[in-house]
Protein backbone atom coordinates (compact mmCIF):
# COMPACT_ATOMS: atom_id res chain seq x y z
CA UNK A 1 0.00 0.00 0.00
CA UNK A 2 2.74 2.13 0.92
CA UNK A 3 5.17 1.03 -2.72
CA UNK A 4 1.32 2.06 -4.77
CA UNK A 5 1.02 5.55 -2.77
CA UNK A 6 4.95 6.24 -3.04
CA UNK A 7 4.24 5.50 -7.26
CA UNK A 8 1.30 7.22 -7.03
CA UNK A 9 3.11 10.25 -5.73
CA UNK A 10 6.08 10.11 -8.30
CA UNK A 11 3.06 9.97 -11.15
CA UNK A 12 1.89 13.24 -9.21
CA UNK A 13 5.51 14.56 -9.38
CA UNK A 14 6.19 14.42 -12.80
CA UNK A 15 2.89 15.70 -13.52
CA UNK A 16 3.32 19.11 -11.82
CA UNK A 17 6.73 18.89 -13.61
CA UNK A 18 5.65 18.62 -16.72
CA UNK A 19 2.66 21.63 -16.29
CA UNK A 20 5.56 23.67 -14.61
CA UNK A 21 7.74 23.72 -17.32
CA UNK A 22 5.03 24.47 -20.02
CA UNK A 23 4.13 27.29 -17.64
CA UNK A 24 7.76 28.46 -16.50
CA UNK A 25 9.54 31.49 -19.15
CA UNK A 26 11.47 30.60 -21.70
CA UNK A 27 14.37 32.47 -23.05
CA UNK A 28 13.32 35.06 -25.55
CA UNK A 29 15.22 36.87 -27.92
CA UNK A 30 15.93 39.93 -26.12
CA UNK A 31 17.82 37.31 -23.61
CA UNK A 32 19.58 35.31 -26.07
CA UNK A 33 20.81 38.21 -27.60
CA UNK A 34 22.25 39.83 -24.03
CA UNK A 35 24.03 36.64 -23.29
CA UNK A 36 25.17 36.03 -26.74
CA UNK A 37 26.89 39.26 -26.88
CA UNK A 38 27.90 38.73 -23.52
CA UNK A 39 29.80 35.79 -24.95
CA UNK A 40 30.98 37.64 -28.02
CA UNK A 41 33.13 40.20 -25.53
CA UNK A 42 34.13 37.50 -23.56
CA UNK A 43 35.40 35.46 -26.03
CA UNK A 44 36.86 38.54 -28.65
CA UNK A 45 40.00 38.99 -26.06
CA UNK A 46 40.11 34.75 -25.41
CA UNK A 47 41.17 34.49 -29.21
CA UNK A 48 43.36 37.53 -28.74
CA UNK A 49 45.52 36.49 -25.99
CA UNK A 50 45.46 33.26 -27.77
CA UNK A 51 47.15 34.76 -30.32
CA UNK A 52 49.53 36.28 -28.03
CA UNK A 53 50.45 33.19 -26.44
CA UNK A 54 51.43 31.80 -29.51
CA UNK A 55 55.15 31.76 -29.47
CA UNK A 56 57.04 34.02 -30.83
CA UNK A 57 59.87 33.68 -33.77
CA UNK A 58 63.49 35.38 -33.33
CA UNK A 59 63.20 39.00 -34.07
CA UNK A 60 64.60 39.61 -37.33
CA UNK A 61 67.65 41.72 -37.89
CA UNK A 62 67.07 43.74 -41.68
CA UNK A 63 70.19 44.54 -43.71
CA UNK A 64 70.13 48.06 -42.81
CA UNK A 65 70.56 46.94 -39.20
CA UNK A 66 73.64 44.46 -40.35
CA UNK A 67 75.36 47.31 -42.47
CA UNK A 68 74.71 50.30 -40.43
CA UNK A 69 74.35 49.07 -36.25
CA UNK A 70 78.09 48.31 -35.08
CA UNK A 71 79.52 51.37 -36.85
CA UNK A 72 76.78 53.76 -35.12
CA UNK A 73 77.55 52.23 -31.92
CA UNK A 74 81.35 52.77 -32.62
CA UNK A 75 80.64 56.42 -33.75
CA UNK A 76 78.39 56.92 -30.71
CA UNK A 77 81.11 55.65 -28.61
CA UNK A 78 83.52 57.89 -30.14
CA UNK A 79 81.51 61.04 -29.42
CA UNK A 80 81.08 60.46 -26.59
CA UNK A 81 85.00 60.04 -25.36
CA UNK A 82 85.35 63.05 -27.47
CA UNK A 83 83.13 65.04 -25.55
CA UNK A 84 84.38 63.64 -22.23
CA UNK A 85 87.77 64.67 -23.08
CA UNK A 86 86.87 68.75 -24.14
CA UNK A 87 84.95 68.99 -20.87
CA UNK A 88 88.16 67.79 -19.28
CA UNK A 89 90.21 69.85 -20.80
CA UNK A 90 87.84 72.83 -19.87
CA UNK A 91 87.68 71.64 -16.56
CA UNK A 92 90.99 72.18 -16.17
CA UNK A 93 93.09 75.32 -14.79
CA UNK A 94 95.08 76.40 -17.70
CA UNK A 95 97.76 78.70 -15.42
CA UNK A 96 97.98 75.98 -12.85
CA UNK A 97 100.42 73.83 -15.64
CA UNK A 98 103.83 75.04 -15.13
CA UNK A 99 104.63 73.84 -17.98
CA UNK A 100 102.68 76.60 -19.95
CA UNK A 101 102.66 79.38 -17.08
CA UNK A 102 106.06 79.43 -16.62
CA UNK A 103 107.93 78.33 -19.53
CA UNK A 104 111.85 76.94 -18.82
CA UNK A 105 114.29 78.97 -18.68
CA UNK A 106 116.31 77.18 -21.51
CA UNK A 107 113.82 78.90 -23.76
CA UNK A 108 113.61 81.94 -22.47
CA UNK A 109 117.44 82.07 -23.40
CA UNK A 110 117.07 80.84 -26.78
CA UNK A 111 114.34 83.24 -27.85
CA UNK A 112 116.24 86.55 -26.15
CA UNK A 113 119.11 85.07 -28.30
CA UNK A 114 116.96 85.30 -31.33
CA UNK A 115 115.75 88.35 -30.52
CA UNK A 116 118.90 89.98 -30.27
CA UNK A 117 120.17 88.03 -33.54
CA UNK A 118 117.12 89.89 -35.09
CA UNK A 119 118.69 93.48 -33.82
CA UNK A 120 121.66 92.83 -35.39
CA UNK B 1 31.52 16.86 -3.53
CA UNK B 2 32.31 16.31 -7.08
CA UNK B 3 30.63 14.01 -9.95
CA UNK B 4 32.44 13.71 -12.99
CA UNK B 5 30.57 12.82 -16.03
CA UNK B 6 30.49 8.68 -16.51
CA UNK B 7 33.73 7.36 -17.65
CA UNK B 8 32.91 6.93 -21.35
CA UNK B 9 29.93 9.04 -22.09
CA UNK B 10 31.08 12.44 -24.18
CA UNK B 11 30.29 15.68 -21.75
CA UNK B 12 29.04 17.62 -25.19
CA UNK B 13 28.62 20.83 -22.89
CA UNK B 14 32.32 20.48 -21.96
CA UNK B 15 33.42 19.63 -25.47
CA UNK B 16 31.21 22.78 -26.91
CA UNK B 17 32.79 25.19 -24.11
CA UNK B 18 36.28 24.21 -25.14
CA UNK B 19 35.51 25.34 -28.62
CA UNK B 20 34.14 28.36 -26.93
CA UNK B 21 37.27 29.13 -24.99
CA UNK B 22 39.50 28.47 -28.74
CA UNK B 23 36.98 31.45 -30.24
CA UNK B 24 34.15 29.57 -32.15
CA UNK B 25 31.19 31.62 -30.92
CA UNK B 26 28.84 29.30 -32.62
CA UNK B 27 29.34 26.94 -29.60
CA UNK B 28 28.31 29.85 -27.76
CA UNK B 29 25.01 29.94 -29.33
CA UNK B 30 24.40 26.33 -28.82
CA UNK B 31 25.56 26.49 -25.41
CA UNK B 32 23.32 29.01 -24.70
CA UNK B 33 20.37 27.24 -26.05
CA UNK B 34 21.33 24.63 -24.29
CA UNK B 35 21.50 25.89 -20.60
CA UNK B 36 19.87 28.98 -20.23
CA UNK B 37 16.62 28.03 -20.60
CA UNK B 38 17.17 25.60 -17.22
CA UNK B 39 19.19 28.16 -15.80
CA UNK B 40 16.29 30.54 -16.10
CA UNK B 41 13.73 28.40 -15.11
CA UNK B 42 15.40 27.93 -12.08
CA UNK B 43 16.06 31.54 -10.95
CA UNK B 44 12.44 32.37 -11.54
CA UNK B 45 11.62 29.13 -9.38
CA UNK B 46 13.41 30.56 -6.70
CA UNK B 47 12.69 34.75 -7.37
CA UNK B 48 9.04 34.10 -8.49
CA UNK B 49 10.32 37.23 -10.61
CA UNK B 50 10.81 36.72 -14.41
CA UNK B 51 13.25 40.41 -15.29
CA UNK B 52 15.18 39.08 -11.83
CA UNK B 53 15.37 35.55 -13.31
CA UNK B 54 16.63 36.83 -16.50
CA UNK B 55 19.05 38.91 -15.21
CA UNK B 56 20.39 36.23 -12.45
CA UNK B 57 20.57 33.93 -16.02
CA UNK B 58 22.56 36.23 -17.82
CA UNK B 59 25.27 36.75 -15.24
CA UNK B 60 25.41 32.94 -14.28
CA UNK B 61 26.16 32.47 -18.53
CA UNK B 62 28.47 35.25 -18.12
CA UNK B 63 30.19 33.24 -15.14
CA UNK B 64 30.45 30.20 -17.17
CA UNK B 65 31.86 32.57 -20.41
CA UNK B 66 34.48 33.92 -18.43
CA UNK B 67 35.27 30.50 -16.70
CA UNK B 68 35.62 28.66 -20.45
CA UNK B 69 39.18 29.17 -20.40
CA UNK B 70 40.18 27.40 -17.16
CA UNK B 71 37.28 24.73 -17.24
CA UNK B 72 38.73 21.37 -16.97
CA UNK B 73 36.85 18.81 -18.61
CA UNK B 74 36.31 15.62 -16.92
CA UNK B 75 35.77 17.30 -13.07
CA UNK B 76 32.41 17.99 -13.35
CA UNK B 77 29.54 18.65 -15.46
CA UNK B 78 28.69 22.30 -16.31
CA UNK B 79 25.44 21.76 -16.09
CA UNK B 80 25.30 21.45 -11.97
CA UNK B 81 28.07 24.11 -11.83
CA UNK B 82 25.70 26.39 -13.43
CA UNK B 83 22.87 24.84 -11.23
CA UNK B 84 25.42 26.35 -7.88
CA UNK B 85 26.06 29.45 -9.58
CA UNK B 86 22.39 30.56 -10.40
CA UNK B 87 21.36 29.20 -6.71
CA UNK B 88 23.95 31.39 -5.25
CA UNK B 89 22.81 34.66 -7.14
CA UNK B 90 19.49 33.67 -6.37
CA UNK B 91 20.27 33.46 -2.89
CA UNK B 92 22.47 36.66 -3.13
CA UNK B 93 19.17 38.30 -4.45
CA UNK B 94 17.15 37.61 -1.85
CA UNK B 95 19.21 38.81 0.69
CA UNK B 96 19.66 42.25 -0.79
CA UNK B 97 15.72 42.00 -1.03
CA UNK B 98 15.89 42.56 2.67
CA UNK B 99 18.75 44.81 3.53
CA UNK B 100 17.37 45.34 7.21
CA UNK B 101 18.17 41.65 8.38
CA UNK B 102 22.26 41.04 8.46
CA UNK B 103 23.12 38.21 5.89
CA UNK B 104 23.82 35.70 9.02
CA UNK B 105 20.95 36.00 10.04
CA UNK B 106 18.71 35.75 6.66
CA UNK B 107 16.97 32.53 6.05
CA UNK B 108 17.93 30.13 3.44
CA UNK B 109 15.92 30.70 0.13
CA UNK B 110 13.57 27.96 -0.58
CA UNK B 111 13.85 26.18 -4.08
CA UNK B 112 11.31 26.43 -5.27
CA UNK B 113 9.11 29.57 -4.01
CA UNK B 114 5.67 27.93 -3.32
CA UNK B 115 3.37 30.46 -4.43
CA UNK B 116 5.76 30.28 -7.96
CA UNK B 117 5.12 26.44 -8.04
CA UNK B 118 1.12 26.93 -7.76
CA UNK B 119 0.85 29.49 -10.34
CA UNK B 120 2.05 27.20 -12.56
CA UNK B 121 -0.19 24.39 -11.65
CA UNK B 122 -2.70 23.64 -13.83
CA UNK B 123 -4.90 20.74 -12.47
CA UNK B 124 -6.20 20.69 -8.55
CA UNK B 125 -4.00 17.70 -7.49
CA UNK B 126 -1.02 19.50 -8.75
CA UNK B 127 -1.84 22.69 -6.93
CA UNK B 128 -2.25 20.12 -3.52
CA UNK B 129 0.88 18.74 -4.52
CA UNK B 130 2.37 21.72 -5.25
CA UNK B 131 1.58 23.08 -1.66
CA UNK B 132 2.62 20.39 -0.48
CA UNK B 133 5.67 20.28 -1.84
CA UNK B 134 6.16 23.63 0.02
CA UNK B 135 5.86 21.81 3.70
CA UNK B 136 8.93 19.98 2.94
CA UNK B 137 12.34 20.43 4.71
CA UNK B 138 14.29 22.16 2.11
CA UNK B 139 16.99 19.72 1.01
CA UNK B 140 14.17 17.51 0.07
CA UNK B 141 12.14 19.84 -1.64
CA UNK B 142 15.12 20.79 -3.54
CA UNK B 143 15.70 17.13 -4.68
CA UNK B 144 12.50 16.58 -5.65
CA UNK B 145 12.35 19.41 -8.02
CA UNK B 146 15.91 18.34 -9.61
CA UNK B 147 14.67 15.07 -9.94
CA UNK B 148 11.16 15.41 -11.20
CA UNK B 149 11.09 18.84 -12.89
CA UNK B 150 14.75 18.39 -14.11
CA UNK B 151 14.66 15.16 -14.73
CA UNK B 152 18.07 14.83 -13.52
CA UNK B 153 19.91 11.37 -12.77
CA UNK B 154 20.74 10.73 -9.12
CA UNK B 155 24.58 11.62 -9.66
CA UNK B 156 23.60 14.67 -10.78
CA UNK B 157 21.67 15.60 -7.97
CA UNK B 158 24.23 14.82 -5.64
CA UNK B 159 27.23 16.92 -7.40
CA UNK B 160 24.72 20.28 -7.13
CA UNK B 161 23.75 19.36 -4.09
CA UNK B 162 27.01 18.55 -2.62
CA UNK B 163 26.24 14.94 -1.23
CA UNK B 164 26.24 11.49 -2.11
CA UNK B 165 23.99 9.57 -4.41
CA UNK B 166 22.77 7.04 -1.62
CA UNK B 167 21.58 10.50 0.36
CA UNK B 168 19.61 11.65 -2.69
CA UNK B 169 18.28 8.63 -2.87
CA UNK B 170 17.47 8.98 1.02
CA UNK B 171 16.03 12.67 0.39
CA UNK B 172 13.95 11.68 -2.61
CA UNK B 173 12.28 8.21 -0.85
CA UNK B 174 11.88 10.81 2.35
CA UNK B 175 10.00 13.67 0.39
CA UNK B 176 7.88 10.94 -1.31
CA UNK B 177 6.74 9.62 1.37
CA UNK B 178 6.23 12.92 3.19
CA UNK B 179 3.89 14.20 0.22
CA UNK B 180 2.01 11.42 0.48
CA UNK B 181 1.65 12.37 3.84
CA UNK B 182 0.64 15.63 3.76
CA UNK B 183 -1.53 15.31 0.87
CA UNK B 184 -3.57 12.56 2.88
CA UNK B 185 -3.90 14.63 5.65
CA UNK B 186 -4.75 17.85 3.47
CA UNK B 187 -7.49 15.58 1.75
CA UNK B 188 -9.22 14.28 5.01
CA UNK B 189 -8.82 18.20 6.40
CA UNK B 190 -10.79 19.16 3.44
CA UNK B 191 -12.92 15.96 3.14
CA UNK B 192 -12.22 14.76 -0.23
CA UNK B 193 -10.56 11.43 -1.70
Amino acid sequence: MAEMKTLDMETALDVLGREAASGSPRPGPDLMARVLADAAAIGAPTAQSFKAERPVSAPTVGIMDRLFGWTGGAVATMVICFAIGVGVGMELDVVSLPMIGEPPEQLLFAESDFLQEEAL
Amino acid sequence: MTTAPEPGTVDKDAQLLARFANGDQGAARDLTDQLLPGALRQAWRILGDQAEAEDVAQEAMLRLWKQASEWRAGEAKISTWLYRVVHNLCIDRIRKRRPQVPVEDAPEPVDPDPGVLERMAETETSKAVAAAIAELPERQRQALILRHFEGWSNPQIGDAMECSVEAVESLLARGRRQLAKVMAESKEALGYG
